[in-house]
């Protein structure tokens, strides 16, 4: 049987790469984040009111920008599960390299 | 057993159906081709070993006419060279003959765009009534940008085919309806075609040109070229998404996110279907949809006339995954990477294992001593610590429950620290089994930039190299379609027709099938952006390769389904593409997870566009623990369940339990399972052979059922 897992801190629900950058510093300007809601009819205006500026929501998924220093205060709200600060994505045309590898 | 003494171009050309030469040789248009008779001959050299009976040149021309060949000159020597014409239909029985050691095509054949479009079967559609072009169809790209000026994205008067841009690095204006950068409407792009200086500059420009060819390959309408590099979806109009991008990166999964919701709000508000492509990816994830990316991205294709299509990555030759299995109580299980002295950038390792298990990891640094007890770091912890060397290490193990899906995730890093370099050599990871029920983990390197031919790019041994599981991330959601590349162009000795050496494969990590299916992406000719530094292949053409041409094809075939049939959703899409998919040649194999069902068949799958009948699922009951539903087609049915939700939702079901009667009416009940709250999703099948298939879980809720 498999079962959900609870609670969590909000250091937790910050995945590791997150964690990594935030102890790394975050950027003065902030950063763009992802966040997994439970409240997909309510989370917006709870995270608006705790700095974050909403870009888009797609279902339990909504993205905006933050002041680095809130950061914390948005993982601690109820209605967050995950928080992921924006990773690099890379241009999928092969290479030479990769042809000879 | 003769296959060695085949050129593969030729190869290619003998595994195709009749229709299928014709078409292929039409489209090499080099004068070396006659269709006459729907034989198609072409012009060979064929490398002759001279012994008995073929002692001279004129007994082997003599033999080789009675066997089929228009014999036009000889070249004697050591060997006999025969340069003459052969119909297709005779290469076998020339293979037979011993004494013919090689038949080669006298002429490299260049399938480009122009023959990838007739490889899928696409310039049929577009030119033999009825013709599917396209029209009131929006191909979606979220890539690098796009060269708007290029005469493949306009209409015949020259105005813009793109019906919005969103260039997200452009600086912002008051009052706009995007959060960050800028939006052009096709009336900015019109004025700005027309008159100079424009009312609204519009400066973007894709100095990448990635973008540019993708859009090329789904869209472009081949003006440039007089309609020789033809795109897919030709009539289609566009809503180009230019990502954010840093030197060596192309975008980034928060901008990436919101993209597609643009790109989908855009459709809705032109009430078309849109078909939407992303070739870009990253390694950071747990590669079976987990993450927030491929939520959003399944979120959107459930809705129907959204199709989103990914290219399956060129993750497989660099070695980036490592898989295992640990037992409890004995020895720890170790993998092996190697770093080159080149990397000077921080390496990211991605390990994902079940929550029931307990694995703790250790990291050794080349000639550093084995990890033994506190080196090892357990899942709920963090442990940083410096080598010999002077690297940093940072294990961090403490995502116990990793977006919800009852994993653990956990992240090593590696860092310069203070040393000019990561230390080269080999290192190892260490992986403890402390207390075990599962014991499988997989491990990922995130990718690098890969400048100067990737080697900082940091690989597991050969050894210890997994092969499966290199779907790029967000090529593993589960809902979207993803694509593999298979070769069209004879280059780097890489048979035509095979599949791309670099192709990204499946399964996912819970088992699910991807890539989807394989389409034309070594190498492709399409629109060169004038801002990018990319050689011209042809003016206003470039070439490229990758899954991230592949996937094109797909997106803008897609797009011609929609034109068939505005309401399909993405599932539906994937099914009449997979159901459409050739498996000739080394597509043979298929369905597996290296070439998906198969290649990209194009004439097919809008042939079963016209006629496919899904079942409607309707009147959904939960009674106790019995799920009961409607189906407006007579239909067999099941229901998949886990009491895992978010692990129902990435498709990882633990129990299915079906109704083999073909009937309008179906109840299934889950009692006798342990008691739990099991989240259900419903499918509903029309009979054989067509077993077309309608998933319903209630828009990613789905059906609780309690069992007590």
């Amino acid at each position: 049987m498999e079962a959900d897992v609870g609670t969590k801190t909000w250091g937790a629900k910050l995945d590791p790469y997150s964690r990594m950058q935030m102890e790394d510093g975050l950027p003065a300007e902030g950063v763009e984040v992802t966040l997994r809601v439970t409240d997909q009819a309510g989370a917006a205006k709870q995270l608006e009111q705790a700095g974050l500026k909403v870009h888009g929501q797609v279902g339990e998924i909504i993205v905006g920008h933050i002041n680095s220093t809130d950061l914390q205060q948005i993982a601690e709200l109820d209605c967050v599960e995950e928080v992921q600060l924006s990773r690099p994505l890379y241009a999928e045309n092969s290479t030479s390299s990769e042809e000879e590898l | 057993m003769h296959e060695g003494k085949l050129d593969p171009r030729l190869r290619f050309l003998q595994e195709q159906t009749a229709d299928e030469r014709i078409g292929f040789a039409e489209s090499v248009r080099l004068g070396r081709v006659s269709t006459a008779r729907r034989v198609v001959g072409i012009d060979v050299l064929l490398r002759c070993r001279k012994g008995p009976g073929t002692k001279t040149v004129r007994s082997i021309e003599r033999k080789l006419t009675a066997r089929g060949v228009e014999v036009r000159s000889s070249v004697d020597g050591p060997v006999v060279v025969v340069s003459g014409r052969v119909p297709v239909n005779r290469f076998e029985d020339l293979l037979q003959e011993d004494w013919i050691e090689l038949i080669e095509a006298s002429k490299q054949l260049f399938p480009d765009l122009d023959l990838s479009g007739r490889d899928v079967g696409a310039r049929t559609l577009q030119t033999v009534a009825p013709t599917v072009r396209g029209t009131n169809v929006l191909v979606g790209i979220v890539d690098s940008g796009i060269d708007y000026r290029h005469d493949d994205f306009r209409l015949p008067d020259g105005s813009s085919r793109i019906r919005f841009l969103w260039d997200q690095s452009a600086a912002s204006v008051a009052g706009g309806r995007v959060p960050f950068g800028r939006e052009f409407t096709k009336a900015h792009l019109d004025a700005a075609l027309r008159t100079n200086p424009a009312p609204v500059p519009v400066n973007h420009n894709d100095g990448d040109g990635h973008g540019t060819h993708v859009a090329g390959i789904a869209a472009g309408n081949g003006r440039r070229s007089s309609g020789q590099f033809v795109g897919m979806a030709p009539d289609s109009e566009l809503v180009i998404v230019a990502v954010r991008s840093d030197a060596g990166t192309l975008g980034e999964s928060t901008s990436a996110t919101i993209a597609f919701s643009y790109i989908v709000d855009r459709a809705r508000e032109l009430n078309r279907p849109v078909s939407i492509n992303m070739s870009l990816g990253n390694n950071g994830g747990g590669h079976s949809g987990e993450m927030p990316l491929e939520t959003a991205m399944d979120n959107l294709a459930r809705l129907p006339g959204v199709v989103i299509v990914k290219s399956a990555g060129n993750e497989q030759p660099w070695r980036i995954h490592a898989s295992g299995t640990v037992t409890q109580g004995i020895a720890p299980v170790r993998r092996q990477f190697e770093s080159s002295g080149s990397n000077t950038q921080q390496d990211v390792f991605e390990i994902w294992f079940d929550a029931a298990d307990r694995i703790s990891i250790a990291v050794q640094a080349p000639g550093g001593p084995t990890p033994v007890g506190n080196d090892f770091v357990a899942p709920g912890s963090v442990n940083t610590f410096e080598t010999n060397a002077n690297n940093s290490v940072r294990i961090d193990a403490s995502s116990v429950d990793a977006g919800g899906t009852g994993d653990v995730r956990a992240i090593v890093f590696i860092g310069r620290g203070t040393a000019p370099r990561i230390q080269p050599g080999r290192w190892s990871l260490h992986f403890r089994g402390d207390q075990i029920t599962v014991g499988r983990f997989d491990v990922w390197i995130e990718r690098t930039s890969r400048a100067d031919g990737g080697a900082e790019q940091t690989r597991f041994t050969s050894a210890d190299n997994d092969p499966t599981c290199t779907i790029s991330i967000p090529g593993t959601a589960r809902r979207i379609i993803t694509v593999g590349s298979y070769v069209t162009r004879f280059a780097n000795d890489a048979p035509l027709g095979s599949l791309s050496r670099f192709s990204g494969r499946g399964p996912t990590r819970y088992g699910l099938r991807k890539p989807e299916l394989s389409a034309p992406g070594e190498s492709i000719v399409s629109v060169r952006s004038s801002g990018a530094n990319r050689p011209a292949f042809a003016p206003g053409y470039t070439l490229m390769p990758g899954t991230s041409m592949a996937a094109p094809h797909v997106t803008g075939i897609a797009a011609l389904l929609l034109e068939i049939n505005p309401q399909f959703t993405c599932e539906q899409v994937k099914q009449i593409l997979s159901r459409a998919a050739r498996r000739n040649g080394a597509a043979a194999v298929a369905p597996d997870d290296t070439w998906g069902s198969g290649r990209l068949t194009a004439l097919r799958a809008t042939e079963l566009a016209r006629t496919v009948r899904f079942p409607i699922i309707s009147n959904v009951v939960i009674n106790g623990t019995t799920l009961s539903w409607d189906t407006d087609i007579p239909t067999t049915g099941a229901v998949r369940f886990n009491s895992h939700q978010r692990r129902m939702f990435l498709g990882r079901a633990t129990g299915s339990r079906v109704s083999l009667t073909l009937g309008l009416h179906h109840t299934i009940n889950l009692e006798g399972l342990p008691p739990a709250t099991y989240h259900c999703e419903i499918l509903a099948f029309t009979p054989a052979p067509e077993e077309w298939q309608t998933l319903d879980d209630r828009q990613g809720q789905h059906y609780a059922i309690t069992v007590p």
